[in-house]
């Protein structure tokens, strides 16, 4: 990230290996039924992680769990605010999410403005019986009244500082790091 | 990153401006197969169709991306207008950007007027058709519709076939398909295929038999009736014995060549009605195809940097 | 009351010099190297040059009739300003200047300004519809000195004809607005690579060249005097360099746009409607005709074609 520099790693490899199985489990635990299971990764970090998810339950209860992906871009408060016209990706949710237990999964929570514009489009889609928010890390500073349902890992951070997940998918490599302004 | 206020003239566009376009419009298909078919991205802004020219395929077209956007649509044409009384087209616009719209999709009658709209509102300008100039959404989603049936838009056989002379379409896929390397062949009656076309780099041909070898892409243009009026050609019958599309025609073109049309198609003219069961169905989906573009090219000039 | 002008480059017809002007209660008395004396006014025109008072040949006043546009104390002030101690006022006003008595009101209008010199042109035809002839001994008689439907052409041959032989029983000059309308009909800009581009309405050259090219035969035919206005095309010219060889009562003018912009110009200005001028521009080409014809003598004069509109938009 520009005008940043890595503080410190908060998870590692393996942490974000155990951190997810676990946060399986509890999602299972929640709903013993997986084929009620719906997961939706918001993009982009969200789908690695979903897609991690679902191989996981997988593995442990031998479900396909379906698996969308949403992009909340044309759903965001700020979109006229900020700028250059943001690029919307894809979203690709090729099953019905009425009466499902929806699981959404992003990397990091911190205002809740992206779950607020997920939750919208979500509605958009259909009426699931729930929806549950999974996060890798939440560190903090909530701007709007959400909360996740499972969390990998709480990280008070400083609001001047930046968490970032980093995916062996697009980032070749597995890490949480936190992320200092650099004095360059 | 998006650069552009206003949406006047292929010839303005780079190809990373029709790439950026392409790559949201194959969203806002998908978006357009949801069971809520609207998102909320331009709640709260304005469009104006200002239409000074009839049309009800592109009016409706951009009508509908504006409302799938969330946006608040005007409709305003020059039937309905102040025009009628008296009006000048500037102070039509001047009154309009009493509403501050973010928006105005145009179409004029006069080639090229697009700058005079610019001089008076301080709104994202989006060509809807200026005289036989560009209509740029059109020949985008003509380009968009190929690259989805094709996989590219690189070194293909381009061929337009009409009234090339006074035709928006037309010049607006020439230059639009020549930005992806592509040829393009022009093929009409002497009278309507302009002088010194050849100059913007396209064959011309006046025999649809030789013109169509090896093509793979064919956009037929529609005839006017008026222009027969003016002697542009004698009879429709002359036409359509030497122009029109027909079973035997197309064998000439590439296997797998995609024929399309802006519509309306004046069946038996442009294109024979013996060949509508089999190319019907593409040419609607071309029509399709121009919601989605449509509401790529809205997004981009209402979630636009301020400064531009 | 005296003045002098020190130090000018003097332009004559035939000839450029340095010499200083003393002018003496309106007229200009000595014209010489280094003139001595006292003067009420000395003007310093080193390194200027010094011209006669131009004559315009083709200019629109548009009055009678939309004094909103010009009137004559406004075209005299313009006039003036410009170097210009006479004008030629075509007829297309309204109502049109085709009779004795508008040819008699415009010179006696245009006298109690006195700023220049007008001189009216009468129209060839009644209301310059192209149907009759006007009455041109009347006009001659009240002070008109040639003959223009400016704005359009005489379309029928015939009667062009019948003006141009009866023009020389008054010595009228026939000038002749060179413009097939059928060829341009509907069109704002020169036929070429732009027109094509930008799918404008085009008027191709030969919609000049092609009248140019009758009006000449015409006046051969009857030995008439004939020029032409605002010569803007290669074509036209190269028929114009041509029958002068042999035709003497043949005379033509352009207009500073023809040689000093081209339609590329008009696209550059992103289609701004100060470019729009009939003829349209034309291209390049025409252009390099028209400054070599100058140059060469087979264009006559400049004229300006100065034709102000009031602001509207379409």
């Amino acid at each position: 990230m520009e005008g940043f520099k890595d503080k410190t790693r908060v998870l590692s490899p393996q942490d974000i290996k155990r951190v997810l199985y676990r946060l399986a489990h509890q999602i299972l635990e929640k709903t013993p039924d997986s084929n009620k299971l719906a997961l939706l990764g918001i993009q982009t970090r969200g789908v690695f992680l979903a897609r991690r998810i679902k191989a996981i339950i997988k593995e442990i209860e031998g479900t396909d769990v379906p698996l969308g992906i949403l992009d909340i871009t044309l759903y965001r408060d700020d979109l006229t605010a900020i700028g250059p016209s943001p690029l919307v990706k894809e979203t690709k949710i090729n099953f019905s999410i009425d009466n499902k237990v929806v699981v959404l999964i992003d990397d990091v929570l911190f205002t809740g403005r992206t779950i607020r514009a997920a939750l919208d489009e979500i509605m958009d889609f259909g009426r699931p019986q729930k929806v549950e928010l999974v996060v890798l890390v939440d560190r903090g500073y909530r701007e709007l009244p959400i909360r996740a349902d499972f969390v990998g890992k709480n990280i008070p951070t400083a609001q001047t500082e930046h968490v970032e997940v980093r995916l062996e998918e697009i980032d070749k490599k597995d890490e949480v790091v936190i992320l200092e302004k650099s004095n360059k | 990153m998006w650069d552009k206020k206003h949406i006047i003239a292929i010839k303005e566009l780079e190809r990373r401006h029709i790439e950026a376009i392409f790559n949201l419009a194959r969203n806002f298909k998908e978006l357009s197969q949801r069971e809520i078919k609207k998102t909320p991205a331009l709640r709260g802004k304005t469009v104006v169709n200002l239409f000074f020219e009839n049309s009800t395929r592109t009016r409706t077209s951009f009508e509908l991306a504006a409302k799938r956007l969330s946006a608040d649509v005007l409709n305003f044409s020059a039937s309905m207008s102040s025009l009628s009384k008296g009006e000048s087209i500037v102070d039509t616009i001047k009154n309009l950007e009493s509403y501050h719209p973010d928006i105005i999709v145009a179409r004029v009658g006069f080639s090229a007027s697009m700058r005079t709209f610019m001089r008076y509102t301080d709104a994202s300008i989006i060509n809807a058709g200026d005289g036989a100039n560009e209509h740029p959404t059109q020949a985008l989603l003509d380009m968009f519709t190929v690259e989805e049936a094709k996989g590219t838009l690189e070194s293909l056989k381009v061929l337009i076939v009409g009234d090339i002379r006074h035709s928006r379409v037309a010049r607006s896929n020439i230059f639009g398909f020549q930005k992806f390397s592509s040829s393009i062949r022009v093929c009409g009656p002497t009278t309507l295929v302009p002088y010194e076309f050849h100059k913007i780099g396209v064959e011309v041909f006046d025999d649809l038999d030789k013109a169509l070898d090896d093509v793979d892409v064919i956009i037929m243009l529609r005839i006017q009736r008026e222009r027969q009026e003016s002697s542009f050609f004698p009879s429709l019958r002359e036409y359509v014995e030497r122009f029109s599309l027909t079973p035997g025609r197309i064998k000439k073109a590439k296997k797998g060549c995609l024929i399309m049309h802006p519509g309306p198609i004046n069946w038996d003219i442009e294109i024979s009605s013996a060949l509508k069961e089999r190319l019907h169905p593409f040419i609607l989906h071309q029509a399709g195809n121009g919601l989605a573009v449509r509401m790529a090219v809205l997004y981009l000039a209402g979630t636009r940097r301020k400064e531009l | 009351m005296k003045i002098l002008i020190k130090g000018a480059k003097v332009v004559n017809n035939d000839d450029i010099f340095d010499a200083d002007i003393l002018i003496n209660n309106g007229k200009i008395i000595k014209v010489e190297k280094s003139i001595s004396g006292r003067a009420d006014k000395e003007i310093d025109a080193c390194g200027k040059h010094v011209f006669p008072g131009f004559i315009d040949i083709h200019t629109h006043l548009r009055t009678p009739g939309r004094e909103d546009e010009e009137d004559f104390l406004s075209g005299s002030k313009a006039a003036a300003h410009g170097g210009f101690t006479a004008v030629c006022c075509m007829p297309n006003t309204t109502p049109c200047v085709d009779n004795e008595g508008l040819i008699r009101w415009v010179i006696e209008e245009s006298k109690k300004i006195g700023l220049i010199d007008i001189y009216p042109i009468g129209a060839i035809t009644k209301n310059r519809k192209g149907e009759e002839l006007s009455e041109y001994g009347a006009m001659a008689k009240a002070g008109c000195l040639a003959l223009s439907d400016d704005g359009d052409s005489v379309e029928n041959g015939s009667l062009l004809r019948k003006a141009l032989e009866y023009a020389k029983m008054f010595n009228l000059l026939i000038i002749s607005h060179c413009e097939d309308k059928s060829l341009s009909a509907g069109g704002f800009i020169r036929e070429s690579f732009i027109s094509s581009k930008y799918g404008m309405r085009p008027v191709s050259d030969i919609s000049e060249s092609a009248i140019v090219y009758r009006d000449i035969a015409l006046a051969r035919y009857v030995d008439a005097r004939l020029h032409l206005a605002h010569i803007s095309s290669k074509k036209s010219i190269e028929i114009i360099s041509e029958a002068k060889k042999t035709f003497s009562k043949l005379s033509c003018e352009t207009a500073p746009h023809y040689f000093t912009l081209t339609v590329e110009d008009i696209e550059k200005s992103k289609f701004h409607g100060n470019f729009r001028v009939n003829p349209p521009l034309g291209e390049k080409h025409d252009l390099e005709a028209i400054r070599k014809a100058l140059k060469e003598g087979t264009i006559d004069c400049i004229a300006t074609d100065h034709a102000p509109h009031s602001k509207t938009f379409f």
